[in-house]
């Protein structure tokens, strides 16, 4: 609440520099243990809490820690945490007086101690800490042999600090006037040297500003001289001083007949700032061959579209070096404006300008839009000779239009030939994963000429990182199961390790028994397993143990060690196991009604329906290569045979194209994470697979559409935990943490346990490698037979939050408890959905260190409950900083109004039982057994409130229950109520 | 020819010119020369400094006789063999003095090396703290001596994890289309590994010397502790008084290259913040990030571990961003950078840097600019808090303690 943060503030204000209070009257002897219990602290604010409340023992709990130093290995490692962070916290608070404190302990400690160890140990802290308050001792202890190095090193840096020791810079630069006056005046070999000492100046871009006009010319002049090594020297300082006049000197040097000035030449010119096209041009005409192919690839570098006449003259060129070197230029000086030209030399070109010409165009198309280029090359394909049509199909893969990979892969089908080629070679080379499913097709064909290399396509595409992990090790378990080679199959067991997928980890363990493959596995495995801490239980723990055995390279010794490491830490606990074995439909039943019409059924009753259920199962779903599929046009869907509670899974599934597909996969027999065609926009499909279909007061749809196309396997992973649902498509997060609503009877929530069941909606469905974990499953709370009997009536359960609206995301289900995570700094409330006036609730509460809540009753679901409902506080009241609070803040107060009574609070962290007893004016309070408030609130009220403000909803008749969110941790539990008449 | 059979010619030939180079005097070297090479520290990073071409091994050295033994089969035939580095120094048929020993003796040795008028090849880190580099960089300055750092991320082709060579960054972040100021983050999704196995143990049982090793000498300059095999040879990086961890291990090659980039050679980031556990004062821990910001907003990040974020981009510009294997999300950048020259020629080859006196790529300036990095963050982490850096007077703003970093006293009776 509002007021109790104001108070904070203004305590942790002065925080700081109240240090020296001991929080709640420990002992010194209890704080240095709790705070050495927690050492080395994990992040900042534990940091600077242990070192005040080691602080706040003074000289005496200091002196006592260092005493710690040397007794045993645990105890001096400990000691040597907390001194040290002691010395580091208090250098950085930068307060003289806590700073004596520390260094008198010290010098105290150095009195007291007697082993050299610890002695030594606290010196180098004085060397961090100590000022001249040290150097006498320190000075006394040069003479102890044992202790002389250690004292000499404090002292010095204590001296080197007092006075304060401005240290030198690095030394200036020389002045560059000079240098250059120099210049002129020097030697040949001197020249070079000084010119070397400016390259070196002007090497730091911030000097070159102190380069006036007079340089350029001078240093021109030293390029046109015949001394090599003075030459090369003056142009390093030209390109670093850059500019129209330096570039006009070093272009010279391209014209020259010296092939050393040409080389020069363009290697500065490569690196001078301004425009040097314009610059070099000038003498394309007059520069030798090697002058000429310098001039065309700087032209190229510099991608100079403005000087794209000079490079096409060159194409005729007598030398066909310079040739080669102006086609090899065109494709980075032509514009659209070229297109007729480029066309005409690709259809007249010699095989081996072929492919730069190619270039030229796709460049020249670059700028257009990506229909446009195909529009544009496909309007060429239909002007040109037939003859001529295949030149252009690696154009119009670069094109990267989708209607261009389609006319790729049309050619592809009905050419033969070199033009059969042509399109092959087209569709290798498009770049987006669009060609994936022709290149897997065209794999699967098992024809010499393209299948292989069709699918080293595929697998390269389907490896890139933009793809999620879960879908590349979709893509790669379909090139697996057509790969023919070795190298292929290591190929894609590399690119699996790298997928981070439990399913990728499960498909590389297949392998590590296959001698030639079984190395790429074994890294696979260890790869996945070993970046995913997440991974845990026995099929983990087999495979990396097999793993470890298998290895075999430079590094398996330290890979070796990190497995152990790995599976040291590992908690031992059940894994995923497989539901569905690949070969027939053992675990597998048919479906019988829903729940709530099964749970009436009687035994025998049901026991026959399921022989009937089970025959027409095995008519509807066949396992076929390892796959569980629906075949048939019914609504039959195939049931678990086990229950499940909480749990998490893993299932890929793949719609067999068709306008009407549809499936989905039931939690608990309650539909349903829903699989749908994505085009069935009329639907809604649009939204996508994996949301929570049938949910009405709670999301259906999935956070973001991450369906793989239609056709193609996707994958889920699913976790359930109480009412609560999370659901990964293809490794993208689809539904967060939503409460899954029983569809079969929506005022009750989802089934505690029930069967999961993979959902027959009339269209032909694949599933495969279904895997579940079983989680450990919170028993729902249940009523005493006195409170059942009293008319209680239970409002949460620990297993589900169905009884709750409100803030569900920071009031989450977490171990059968309500547990509060706030996002924002203060943490939004939580209401019953139904209201209540007249009412005994009782709840179970833990507490944080100093956390803060409240139970809102007769509220409304918005607005500030304190004032337009009431408030019975939740405090950590005991916390010293609520030690200046009102009484009427206090645990159990209705807040402003009545004040509550002190003590009968249990320790942070341990659970409170609380009832509230709400009686017309009448409100009882009762913690722990002990009534702390007993009252009417009328009657408190009477002649205004204690705090002095407006309550205007005190005396509501009936409204929520609300618990009042103030940005602390903290968890409720075992919630229920009885209504009073 | 194979390698060392060439070597082998090479060194026939060589031995006869070895008294006419120191004839001509100092720092002239007849280029028709082949150099030499003396390795300090011959523990298997140094043996691997036999490998480094261009020059011939004539001599090694070492405290531990173990290591000297291997040292020595370096190559076939007889080469010097010291205990005491100072004799390597002064060997005159020794050009080029190679630093592969921890790096509390970096400092050191570059310094009486180049007092003697060698050239230095040292290992990374450069030093191991920040007074110690400004003194490299003084010494070699004062000597005229020409110096490289054995790291080379900054000019060869390709960049650790990073899956692209650094000279189109450098090219695309001088020409800023990514605008200014620029965040660079590195972390294991950039492709980096921080190494975190060189942690140390925070107590270690006191255990006999081995007989082949001079402990007092390998401690030298570093505050004496008792002997415990994990101090020393292939651990020493886990603890302070030699090292920075894996951040002194690798930070230095992914940080140089990043200097490189944004154009900081000559400057050195204002402030430094750690997320980190509280750190032992001796054993060296992990951390979660380090994150450098210079005078003008750009900032370096460091993720340690598992740590940072998978897609974050490398380098992050108000106008652009370049990702791991040089995706930019800059429309048409290719084009659009073609405008802009080429990163500058570096001196790349150090027997060319010797023998033109030409700075290498990979300067005592540079490299002890790089390294600055590497120890302000072993000062914030030791002092776990953010520090204010001075990069024109090299020291900590306003923080006494953390200007008691910049230099470790010596233990006597070793100066620097």
């Amino acid at each position: 609440m509002k007021k109790i943060q104001s108070i904070l503030l203004v305590l942790l204000l002065g925080w700081g520099t109240v240090f020296a209070q001991s929080p709640d009257n420990r002992t010194t002897a209890t704080i240095i243990a709790d705070v050495l219990a927690q050492i080395p602290a994990q992040n900042s604010k534990q940091y600077a809490q242990q070192q005040e409340d080691l602080l706040s023992t003074g000289e005496s709990g200091i002196l006592q820690l260092a005493k710690m130093l040397n007794t045993s290995p645990e105890n001096t490692v400990k000691a040597q945490y907390a001194l040290n962070g002691l010395t580091t916290y208090t250098t950085g608070i930068q307060q003289e007086a806590v700073r004596l404190t520390v260094v008198n302990a010290y010098l105290k400690a150095l009195d007291e101690l007697s082993d050299a160890d610890s002695k030594t140990f606290i010196i180098s802290l004085l060397r961090i800490i100590a000022g001249n308050e040290a150097v006498s001792k320190l000075t006394l202890l040069l003479d102890d042999k044992a202790l002389n190095s250690p004292a000499a090193a404090a002292l010095a840096s204590i001296k080197a600090a007092v006075p304060q020791d401005t240290p030198k810079p690095l030394p200036d630069n020389p002045d560059l006037q000079n240098l250059f006056s120099a210049l002129k005046k020097a030697k040949p070999g001197k020249k070079v040297e000084i010119l070397n000492k400016i390259a070196f100046l002007f090497d730091n871009p911030a000097n070159r500003n102190l380069a006036d006009a007079s340089c350029t010319p001078a240093l021109a002049r030293l390029l046109a001289g015949d001394n090599r090594e003075i030459k090369t020297a003056a142009a390093t300082v030209l390109m670093q001083i850059g500019g129209a006049e330096a570039i006009a000197a070093l272009a010279e040097l391209l014209n020259s007949a010296d092939e050393q000035d040409v080389r020069l030449g363009k290697e500065v010119l490569l690196s001078t700032k301004g425009d040097i096209a314009s610059g070099i041009v000038p003498f394309i005409q007059t520069a030798t061959d090697k002058g000429k192919i310098a001039i065309l690839q700087l032209l190229s570098a510099r991608k100079a579209d403005a000087q794209s006449e000079a490079v096409f003259a060159q194409l005729n060129a007598n030398s066909s070096e310079v040739k080669t070197a102006a086609c090899g230029a065109l494709k980075d000086v032509v514009t659209v404006q070229n297109l007729p030209d480029l066309y005409k030399l690709l259809e007249q070109s010699a095989p081996e300008t072929l492919v730069p010409f190619q270039q030229a165009i796709v460049a020249a198309l670059k700028p257009l839009s990506e229909e446009k280029r195909f529009q544009t090359v496909a309007a060429q394909i239909n002007r040109t000779d037939k003859s001529k049509e295949s030149l252009y199909y690696s154009i119009l893969a670069a094109s990267g239009n989708i209607s261009a990979l389609n006319c790729i892969v049309e050619k592809f089908s009905t050419q033969a030939g070199k033009d059969k080629d042509a399109a092959f070679r087209a569709l290798l080379e498009w770049k987006g994963i669009e060609s994936a499913g022709e290149l897997l097709a065209i794999g699967k064909k098992n024809d010499a000429g393209y299948s292989e290399k069709a699918l080293d396509r595929y697998i390269q595409l389907v490896s890139s990182p933009s793809l999620t992990g879960e879908n590349r090790r979709i893509f790669l378990t379909n090139a697996m199961e057509i790969a023919q080679t070795d190298t292929q199959k290591k190929k894609i067991l590399k690119q699996v390790g790298q997928t981070n997928s439990y399913s990728g980890l499960l498909l590389a363990g297949n392998y590590l028994d296959n001698p030639s493959l079984q190395q790429e596995a074994a890294s696979a495995v260890m790869n996945i397993a070993l970046n995913n801490k997440a991974f845990t239980g026995k099929n983990v723990k087999t495979l990396l143990e097999k793993t470890a055995d298998i290895l075999d390279n430079p590094d398996a010794d330290y890979q070796r060690e990190a497995i152990r490491k790995h599976l040291n830490g590992m908690p031992d606990e059940e894994d995923f196991v497989s539901i569905f074995n690949g070969k027939d439909l053992t675990g597998w039943k048919g479906l019988v009604e829903n729940p709530l019409v099964r749970a009436k059924m009687k035994p025998s009753e049901l026991a026959k329906t399921q022989v009937k259920a089970d025959e027409q199962m095995r008519k509807d779903w066949k396992v076929e290569n390892g796959l569980l599929v629906f075949d048939g046009t019914g609504y039959d869907n195939i049931c678990t045979e086990k229950q499940y509670g909480d749990f998490e899974m893993y299932v890929d599934w793949r719609l067999d194209p068709s306008p009407e597909a549809d499936a989905g996969i039931y939690l608990r027999g309650t539909p349903q994470v829903q699989i749908w065609n994505t085009a069935r926009t009329d639907a809604g499909a649009q939204a996508g697979s994996g949301g929570l279909y049938n949910n009405q007061s709670n999301p259906s749809n999935p956070v973001m559409q991450a369906d793989n196309r239609l056709g193609e396997w996707n994958s889920f992973y699913i976790q359930m935990k109480g009412d609560r649902v999370t659901v990964f498509l293809n490794g993208k997060l689809v539904v967060d943490n939503v409460i899954l609503e029983n569809y079969w009877d929506r005022t009750q929530p989802v089934f505690p346990v029930e069967q999961i069941e993979l959902q027959a909606h009339g269209s032909k469905v694949y599933y495969r490698n279904i895997y579940i974990k079983e989680l450990k499953r919170t028993l729902p709370f249940e009523l005493s037979a006195q409170e059942k009997k009293e008319g209680y009536k239970i409002l949460f359960d620990g297993t589900n939050m169905h009884e709750w609206t409100g803030n569900l995301v920071d009031y989450q289900l977490e171990d059968g408890c309500i547990s509060v995570h706030p996002t924002s700094s203060f943490g939004g409330n939580l209401y019953t959905r139904n209201e209540y006036d007249n009412f005994v609730f009782r709840f179970e509460f833990q507490l944080t260190p100093s956390a803060n809540n409240g139970v809102g009753i007769r509220a409304p679901m918005e607005g500030d409950n304190a004032y337009n409902a009431m408030e019975i506080q939740i405090l950590d009241c005991e916390h010293p900083v609520y030690k200046d609070i009102a009484p009427y803040q206090h645990h159990g107060s209705v807040y402003g109004v009545m004040a509550a009574e002190h003590g009968a609070m249990k320790p942070v962290g341990e659970w409170n039982e609380e009832e509230i007893h709400a009686d017309g004016d009448h409100i009882r309070v009762t913690l722990n057994g002990k009534v702390i408030l007993d009252g009417n609130i009328r009657e408190a009220a009477k002649n205004g409130t204690i705090d002095h403000l407006d309550h205007p909803g005190l005396l509501n008749k009936s409204g929520h229950i609300g618990f009042l969110g103030h940005g602390n941790e903290l968890k409720f539990r075992n919630i229920r109520i009885k209504g009073l008449k | 020819m194979q390698r060392r059979e060439f070597l082998k010619t090479a060194g026939c030939i060589a031995a006869f010119t070895i008294i006419p180079r120191h004839v001509l005097g100092k720092g002239f070297i007849a280029p028709s020369d082949q150099l030499t090479k003396g390795i300090i520290g011959t523990g298997s990073m140094g043996r691997g400094h036999v490998n480094y071409g261009g020059t011939r091994l004539v001599a090694v050295c070492d405290v531990d006789k173990n290591h000297l033994e291997l040292g020595k089969k370096l190559v076939d035939g007889t080469i010097a063999a010291y205990h005491d580095f100072h004799d390597l120094i002064a060997d005159k048929n020794v050009d080029i003095v190679h630093i592969a020993t921890p790096p509390h003796w970096h400092g050191i040795m570059s310094v009486e090396a180049a007092k003697a008028g060698k050239d230095v090849w040292c290992e990374k880190p450069m030093t191991r703290t920040i007074g110690e580099g400004k003194r490299v960089v003084e010494a070699i300055r004062q000597y005229g001596r020409m110096y490289r750092l054995n790291t080379w991320f900054r000019f060869t082709d390709d960049f650790y994890g990073l899956g692209t060579p650094v000279k189109p960054l450098k090219k695309l972040v001088q020409s800023g289309l990514l605008g200014w100021p620029l965040k660079v983050t590195i972390s294991k999704h950039t492709g980096f590994d921080w190494k975190f196995y060189w942690v140390g143990k925070e107590y270690l049982e006191p255990q006999p010397v081995p007989a082949e090793l001079d402990y007092d000498l390998w401690l030298g300059p570093a505050p004496y502790k008792p002997y415990n095999a994990h101090r020393v040879h292939q651990t020493f990086r886990g603890y302070w008084d030699y090292d920075g961890g894996g951040l002194g291990d690798m930070g230095q090659h992914y940080i140089d290259p990043v200097q490189y980039i944004l154009g900081k050679d000559y400057t050195s980031p204002v402030k430094v913040e750690v997320d980190a556990p509280q750190q032992h004062p001796d054993a060296i821990g992990v951390w979660r990030s380090i994150t450098y910001t210079y005078d003008d907003g750009c900032q370096i990040i460091l993720w340690g571990g598992d740590y940072g974020k998978p897609d974050t981009p490398y380098i992050a510009g108000p106008k652009g961003n370049v990702y791991k294997n040089f995706i930019c999300d800059i429309p048409d950048w290719e084009k659009k950078l073609a405008d802009y020259p080429e990163p500058e020629p570096q001196v790349t080859d150090f027997i060319e840097s010797i023998k033109t006196r030409k700075p290498f790529a990979l300067n005592e300036q540079k490299g002890f600019r790089s390294a600055t990095i590497v120890n302000m963050g072993v000062a914030a982490l030791q002092l776990n808090r953010t520090l204010h850096f001075d990069p024109v007077n090299l020291k900590f703003i306003a923080d006494e303690a953390a200007n008691r970093l910049l230099n470790q006293p010596m233990r006597a009776p070793w100066i620097i």
